[in-house]
């Protein structure tokens, strides 16, 4: 983003907030929210999510929405986002979601355009810095690779909340669409490059990729416990996708077709807060099997010095988290998690240091006004499962143990 | 000093406490409605699914129309008693609600009269004030 435009967006947020009244909500008059983010991190070791290894501010989000309650029973909304996260986003204006709402009753309602993804307890805010403490989710469950495909689904879902007497309640998403991903590399740099750049030296120039997710389908699940304050819950993830497009190889170019089925992919969640204290814990596994086909190979001679053939690969990552946050006073809140990742589970026990990446982080959230945050967060890692090649090309990966810093400001109304 | 005063002081000291901490009891808060709205009794548990957005329509299939206010003691002991959340979690559950586009935030004022105005002229409204804050134009639903 340009300096212009990011004075001008902090000059509307500055104006609005102090209006006081943007989000009074009137029954039928569009109401009116935003954030602009702004992040900055510093990895002591690798490229981390983004150019962390030289220090990188390429980390903001500018969200804006609109909703409004057209009728008893239904209510109509849109968001728009520009984010930038290392090479993914570019701040480029996207829709975020778009759905109309109608809630027949408490316990049945639908939503039909672009919905973002139940999946976890924190998917579906994983972009809104101001409702949590660390400024980066575990990437264990909420991994930066697998963004785009789990952000928003265009379809419709089905939701509601079932009463279990007065002290508990089961609230649940089921949901049938596909994916937009013509503004995504999604699955390039993810699946395609860290399985072909060990054969051919690094990454490779691509060109013209398209995707196209043929369904993805998916349900979530949270028991609202008798217990006050403490829920649990589940969500599974299933998408099939198919993409291609040229990939340029020393040896010639190549055009990969790639197929990619997640079958599936779910969460377990746990949450339990009291007035102060925040713990949460979850686990995910993922079972996807990828097809990529007409792949140009190096043969190791002269002659041939290159085939073409077909490769099968499994993405089997999994991890979990436990986390906790503490309120210490109004403008104060600390938080810690400690998080395991591990690029293949099943074989997670494997020696070396690139089949796991723990995180232990520390955050401090201070809320400067009403409506403007500030973040500082310590991650102390050991392992490097979770740092991608494509990004460090040319590293020997020597080091276990780094560390990541992290700082973030956020205006909102 | 002899003992006769001691004990004089003694109750003298007592008493004003007992009346300063009288003094300073803050007044249970109340749950306000429009006058449109037919109910005049909720459980707790009806309160809570009200005002975390899982009733979303009164029992004639009217719009709920949540209010709430932005701070102060009045609001800490009615979302603590009632909704079982602090003001700060109250306020973090409904922004992941609006920028998840799966709720709007309740109308939130800086007085109680304010809250008393808009639950009056607007139809649906909910909300909670001090009981001894004026509120005649509105009507009172008792928690069961």
């Amino acid at each position: 983003m340009n300096r212009k435009t990011y004075l001008g967006i902090l000059t509307m947020l500055m104006v609005c907030s102090s209006l006081g009244t943007t989000h009074l909500a009137m029954a039928g008059k569009p109401v009116v929210h935003g954030i602009i983010s702004q992040g900055y991190l510093k990895s002591s070791e690798y490229n981390y999510l983004a150019p962390t290894k030289v220090g990188t501010f390429a980390y903001n989000e500018m969200l804006l929405n609109v909703s409004a309650a057209v009728s008893d029973n239904v209510r109509v909304g849109a968001q728009i986002m520009a984010r930038n996260f290392g090479s993914e986003g570019n701040e480029d204006v996207v829709l975020d979601w778009a759905y109309g709402d109608y809630r027949w009753r408490d316990e049945l309602g639908l939503r039909v355009g672009k919905v973002k993804t139940p999946f976890g307890f924190y998917n579906q805010t994983r972009d809104v810095d101001m409702v949590r403490n660390s400024i980066l989710l575990p990437q264990s469950v909420y991994t930066e690779d697998f963004r785009d495909g789990m952000n928003a689904f265009e379809g419709l879902s089905v939701y509601g909340s079932l009463a279990l007497g007065d002290a508990a309640s089961i609230e649940y998403d089921a949901f049938y669409g596909t994916l937009d991903l013509d503004r995504t590399m999604f699955p390039v740099p993810t699946l395609i490059q860290p399985t072909l750049a060990p054969y051919h030296g690094g990454a490779l120039p691509v060109a013209g990729w398209t995707s196209e997710v043929k369904a993805v389908q998916g349900a979530a699940l949270r028991f609202n416990t008798p217990l006050e304050g403490f829920r649990v819950g589940g969500s599974v993830l299933d998408m099939q996708m198919s993409g291609t497009g040229t990939l340029s190889s020393p040896f010639g170019p190549f055009t990969p077709t790639v197929e990619l089925d997640t079958s599936p992919w779910y969460v377990l969640s746990a949450e339990y807060s009291t007035d102060r204290w925040v713990f949460a814990g979850e686990f995910n596994r993922n079972f996807a099997d990828i097809a990529i086909n007409d792949v140009r190979m190096p043969t190791g001679m002269p002659d041939p010095a290159s085939v073409i053939m077909d490769l099968e690969s499994q993405d089997r990552r999994g991890g979990y988290y436990g986390q906790a946050t503490y309120q210490v006073n109004d403008w104060l809140q600390l938080g810690s998690y400690y998080s395991m990742y591990y690029p293949d589970y099943g074989t997670r026990d494997g020696e070396g240091f690139g089949y796991y990446q723990r995180d232990v982080a520390f955050s401090a959230r201070f809320d400067l006004q009403d409506n403007w945050l500030f973040k500082v967060e310590a991650h102390t890692m050991a392992g490097t499962g979770d740092v991608n090649g494509y990004q460090n090309s040319g590293s020997t990966f020597a080091e276990e143990n780094w560390t990541l810093f992290g700082a973030k400001s956020t205006f909102y109304f | 000093m002899n003992t006769e005063r001691v004990k004089n002081l003694t109750r003298l000291a007592v008493t004003l406490a007992c009346v300063m901490c009288v003094g300073q009891a803050v007044a249970a808060p109340i749950l306000i409605a429009n006058n449109s709205v037919a109910e005049s009794a909720l459980s707790a548990g009806d309160v809570q699914k009200i005002f975390l957005g899982k009733t979303a329509n009164w029992g004639d299939g009217s719009r709920v129309m949540l209010s709430m206010l932005k701070d102060g003691p009045v609001s800490d002991e009615f979302l603590k008693t009632w909704v079982k959340k602090s003001q700060k979690q109250f306020g973090t559950f409904w922004k992941k609600a609006v920028f998840s586009g799966t709720g709007e935030m309740p109308a939130a004022f800086d007085s109680e009269a304010e809250l008393v105005k808009f639950v009056a002229g607007t139809p649906g409204a909910v909300g909670y004030v001090d009981e001894a804050t004026p509120h005649a134009d509105v009507k009172v639903i008792t928690i069961d």
